[in-house]
């Protein structure tokens, strides 16, 4: 029980410290663009401290709940979601920068692929929980779940937001690993997507553009390398100290996306290398304690909702630094916790709200 | 448990992991921020800043003395940054109320593309006053420098102007680069689309100041000669006209004047040509002024002497199938008399003697037909064929000036390399160039082209431009009171091409001339292009020199009587400026000692030659101290202690 106590406080700790710091961010990094757009410096701020503070109740009233309940709800939340997502689609979705990803309700937007995520993982936990014994050994089980990932996976596309979409997909995978599901049928499924891919990437022109800019950006600075580029400069600019809250350059609108996807640069830029190496360092505490809850965790479904959502938290971290850092292609994807947006904050707070859950109902194993 | 401890396997793998996977991007962050950041650093600061095109402020010309001929002064000048600008309409509205201009015009200022943009520049303070007082999101005012000649007309077409963003004519043109400040121009931070964000404060705080540009012009010296010329222009109802004042040692330009004049505070009110600087871009044949260039280079070719007769063919001779002709008809003259009557007979003979090479080989010692390089634009080369071309009557014409082509300033250059004991110097306008810094950039010294005749020569045929200056001479009027002064006037006829010959009307009148004769301190020459009323140069250009030259005279405290002709070893008066030759005060005591102060090294060395003494020496320049002092009894030993001439 107090070990248990231990790992809820360090999760509890690391997860509240990201939300702080992400909003404090978000407003160093957002005041200039926000003054501007909205004629208010604290616009972003203000609705991501309002998104922090329902974020907190959600993980509080999550971490409550008996996550047992996820168990029977999964099968009508995968199915609500799926809807959903086609309704994104029609003309109820609100579009944005050519994208159709939200739906309007009054002066907030949700983004339903966030919720998505989430969806997917307390569904597969539900679904390879109740077939763990057979699922090292029959492949065909996976069939069911994988239509239903696929048509996940492919309505995200849709939107289109190509990086959410190939997160689900990966997300989905990771699900099997740790179910227990053969490695060849694993690598057959990476053989098998991957022209899918390919193809989804070269069809647009922006995602080849990402590519290039990826593998070179120095050279397509003033195109499409520019943002890679920047981001590094402002990582440059922070050093080992950074230069004071407040003090980066790279945010006055020259670091696109500051305050959503990109903005580890900005702690980069004003919080120096000790800051980046903190963040990180929050989410490898959350990682790691994840992974022990779902080492401790009571039942199969228990386990896996922990990993998935273990997983969903850190690879989505993980992914993001990467990207930022230049180590992947870009992707349109937040940082937890910290990144500008409610339906993020939101659904990552759920997530945390229920690995305590099964944390709590657990035990040494 | 097949399942559990396959699944807790790959758990613990996850555990691993993940975990692991985090340490790639911190090792990236390290490096990032770490290892490679001095060069991030860099670039980062050099992507962050955007120069905008705000003009630095000027930096000043002055005269010799310090004096401001073009200043800058700080004016305000009204800016947007049209993302700023929440609501356009109604900014161009109240906007163009402040500023007077025309709602459409801002809108079209403010609608089109992003990022900076001026709206007004230059303005009236009270309309700066009024868009600050409005102080509308988007709108600043910056303040920029106007170029202003506090002299106004004094000098225009030396110093030029500048137009909206650069030095268009004169000194602020061809001097450009280093007024404006080097390429250090304001830079403001940029964001990625490039535009500002920082709204009204993002100024570079320390301005760029350029170099000041100190010239040789004397202001005074200049006033002197810009108003005899204008009054004259004026009077005689003048095309145009140029007269320059140079120092005779160094080449120094004193003063450039060029007429018509235009006020450079106004330059768009005045047409092309008043921009001209006449001295040295109008092209004239010089006529009779050049007679001093044919007959010195006679001399020194020992060809004649001066005490040879000529005889000029009572007022008509004939050269090939051409009539020369004279004013008035002279039957035999010396050489002086060819000078000081201004025979164009004489002159012919004198030339025809001298032959086309030789002739061509003369001018060309005396700098014609090459550029000075002085640094103004648009310098006339002036016209000197290759005298293989020449026939007999062009060489006869040559002679007296006709048929080759001069600038101002290349013929004042010639006349003083004979008032400079035969060394052709370098004119020079631009004294030196200090950054704002107070780092001397570039330094002028006196710089001797070649010489083009020996002293002897040089002395002869000044005693022979002494005489033209005398009663007698063609220039009397061109005499100044106190002074003895040594010239030569010019009435050169205008090649017409409508009438393809000469014109019996137009006329370029000048004369030429140094003072004091004896010991040089101004070569002054006077060019007046088409004059209405009287067309001799010895009627027209010789008042105005005398009287450029008698003010700048007594401005320069030359006092009168230093070399008045029958007294050349009357003792200098304290101040006189002694050029070349050594002149000792209290001579008449040989055996004390002689004042030594004032004198340079080499003149002080001349006098105490004859004193067999030693002397030890300190210092350079002019002396200043002495020991023994003056009247004492000669030691022997003699110190002398010299400093830098200092310009009175």
């Amino acid at each position: 029980m107090k070990r248990t106590l231990k790992i809820n406080a360090a999760v509890i700790l690391a997860v509240v410290v990201l939300m702080v710091l992400g909003t404090i961010m978000i407003y160093s990094a957002s005041a200039v663009k926000a003054g501007r757009d909205f004629g208010d410096g604290g616009f972003f701020f203000k609705r991501q401290a309002l998104f922090g503070v329902a974020a907190l109740s959600v993980m509080i009233a999550m971490s409550l709940i008996p996550y047992g309940a996820w168990e029977r709800l999964a099968a009508p939340l995968i199915i609500l979601t799926i809807v959903l997502l086609a309704a994104v689609l029609s003309p109820l979705g609100h579009t944005s920068n050519n994208a159709t990803r939200w739906f309007r309700i009054g002066p907030v937007s949700l983004q339903v692929a966030e919720f998505a995520k989430l969806v997917v993982v307390i569904y597969l936990a539900r679904y390879l929980g109740r077939r763990s014994e057979e699922v090292g050994s029959d492949s065909r089980i996976l069939i069911r779940p994988l239509v239903l990932l696929v048509t996940v996976v492919v309505l995200v596309a849709c939107e289109p937001d190509l990086g959410t979409a190939i997160f689900i997909g990966l997300l989905g995978c990771g699900m099997f690993f740790v179910a227990g599901a053969p490695l060849r049928s694993l690598a057959g499924l990476a053989i098998a997507s991957s022209p899918l891919i390919a193809f989804l990437i070269l069809k647009q022109e922006f995602r080849v553009q990402r590519i290039q800019a990826f593998l070179n950006p120095w050279k397509e600075y003033e195109g499409s390398g520019f943002q890679l580029v920047q981001s590094f400069l402002a990582f440059g600019d922070g050093g080992v100290f950074g230069t004071g809250l407040g003090g980066g350059k790279s945010k006055l609108l020259f670091l696109p996306e500051s305050h959503t996807d990109f903005i580890l640069a900005v702690v980069g830029e004003e919080l120096g290398f000790v800051g980046v190496a903190v963040v990180i360092g929050l989410y490898g505490v959350i990682v790691t304690k994840g992974i022990q809850i779902a080492r401790r965790a009571p039942d199969s479904f228990g386990m896996l909702t922990a990993a998935g959502v273990t997983l969903m938290i850190g690879l989505q971290a993980l992914i993001n630094a990467m990207v930022v850092l230049g180590l992947l292609p870009t992707k349109g994807l937040p940082l937890p916790f910290f990144s500008y947006g409610g339906s993020s904050l939101l659904t990552s707070a759920a997530a945390a709200g229920i690995l305590m859950s099964v944390s709590t109902r657990g035990s040494e194993p | 448990m097949r399942w559990n401890s396959r699944a807790h396997l790959r758990l613990r793998l996850l555990g691993v992991v993940l975990p692991a996977l985090l340490l790639l991007p911190l090792g990236r962050a390290f490096y990032l921020q770490v290892l490679d950041r001095a060069e991030l650093k860099e670039l980062a600061v050099r992507q962050n800043r955007m120069v905008v095109k705000v003009q630095p402020r000027r930096g000043p010309i002055v005269d010799r003395n310090g004096q401001p001929l073009a200043i800058s002064v700080p004016v305000p000048s009204v800016y947007a940054v049209r993302e700023e600008i929440q609501e356009k309409g109604k900014t161009a509205l109240l906007l163009s109320q402040a500023l007077g201009m025309k709602k459409g015009v801002l809108l079209n200022k403010l609608g089109n593309g992003n990022g900076f943009v001026w709206l007004k520049r230059r303005v009236a303070p009270e309309e700066a006053e009024k868009v600050a007082d409005l102080d509308l999101p988007g709108v600043g005012v910056q303040e920029e420098s106007r170029r202003y000649y506090p002299n106004l007309e004094l000098a225009a077409s030396v110093l030029g102007f500048v137009g909206v963003d650069k030095g268009l004519e004169g000194i602020e043109c061809s001097l450009e680069d280093q007024l404006k400040g080097g390429s250090s121009t304001r830079v403001l931070k940029r964001d990625a689309k490039g535009w500002a964000y920082t709204p009204l404060d993002f100024w570079d705080s320390s301005p760029t100041v350029g170099a000041t540009v100190q010239l040789t012009l004397d202001r005074s010296i200049q006033f002197f000669a810009e108003q005899a010329l204008n009054a004259a222009g004026q009077k005689l109802g003048a095309k145009s006209g140029s007269a320059i004042v140079m120092e005779t040692e160094t080449g120094r330009i004193l003063a450039i004047a060029s007429y018509p004049p235009f006020n450079p505070n106004e330059f768009s009110r005045y047409r092309q040509e008043n921009f001209r600087n006449q001295a040295s871009s109008f092209i004239f044949e010089p006529g009779s002024t050049f007679k001093v260039i044919t007959i010195a280079s006679a001399l020194e070719e020992g060809i004649f002497d001066e005490k040879d007769i000529f005889f000029c063919g009572n007022g008509s001779y004939r050269v090939a199938d051409a009539t020369i002709n004279d004013n008035l008809p002279y039957g035999w003259l010396t050489l002086k008399g060819i000078l000081q009557k201004s025979s164009n007979i004489g002159a012919t003979k004198v030339g025809l003697e001298l032959g086309r090479e030789r002739f061509e080989e003369y001018a060309r010692r005396f700098g014609l037909g090459e550029k000075t390089g002085i640094l103004l634009p648009g310098e006339g080369r002036g016209m000197l064929r290759k005298a293989s071309s020449w026939t007999q009557v062009d060489t006869a014409a040559a002679s007296f000036g006709q048929g080759i082509g001069v600038t101002a300033l290349q013929m004042v250059n010639a006349v003083n390399a004979i008032a400079n004991g035969g060394l052709l110097m370098r004119p020079y306008l631009v004294e030196k160039i200090v950054s704002s810094s107070g780092e001397i950039i570039q330094m002028r010294r006196p710089q001797e082209i070649r010489r083009a005749i020996s002293p002897e020569t040089a002395v002869k045929i000044t005693r022979m431009m002494e005489s033209v200056v005398g009663p007698e001479g063609s220039g009397y009027r061109a005499r100044v009171p106190g002074y003895e002064t040594a010239g030569k006037t010019g009435t050169a006829q205008k090649f017409s091409s409508k009438q393809n010959g000469y014109s019996e009307s137009s006329f370029v009148a000048s004369f030429v001339g140094f003072a004091p004769s004896r010991s040089p301190v101004l070569t002054v020459l006077v060019v007046i292009d088409e004059p209405k009323e009287n067309t001799y140069g010895g009627v027209v250009a010789a008042p105005v020199w005398a009287e450029i030259v008698g003010k700048t005279l007594n401005y320069l405290q030359i006092e009168p009587g230093a070399s008045e002709p029958g007294r050349p070893d009357a003792p200098l008066p304290k101040g006189t400026r002694v050029a070349g030759r050594p002149d000792v005060k209290n001579a008449g005591a040989p055996m004390s000692m002689p004042d030594l102060k004032g004198l340079t090294l080499r003149e002080a060395l001349g006098v105490l030659a004859d004193m067999e003494c030693g002397v030890k020496i300190e210092g350079t320049g002019v002396v200043v101290r002495q020991s023994p002092e003056p009247g004492e009894g000669v030691a022997p030993v003699v110190r002398i202690g010299l400093m830098p001439r200092i310009r009175t």
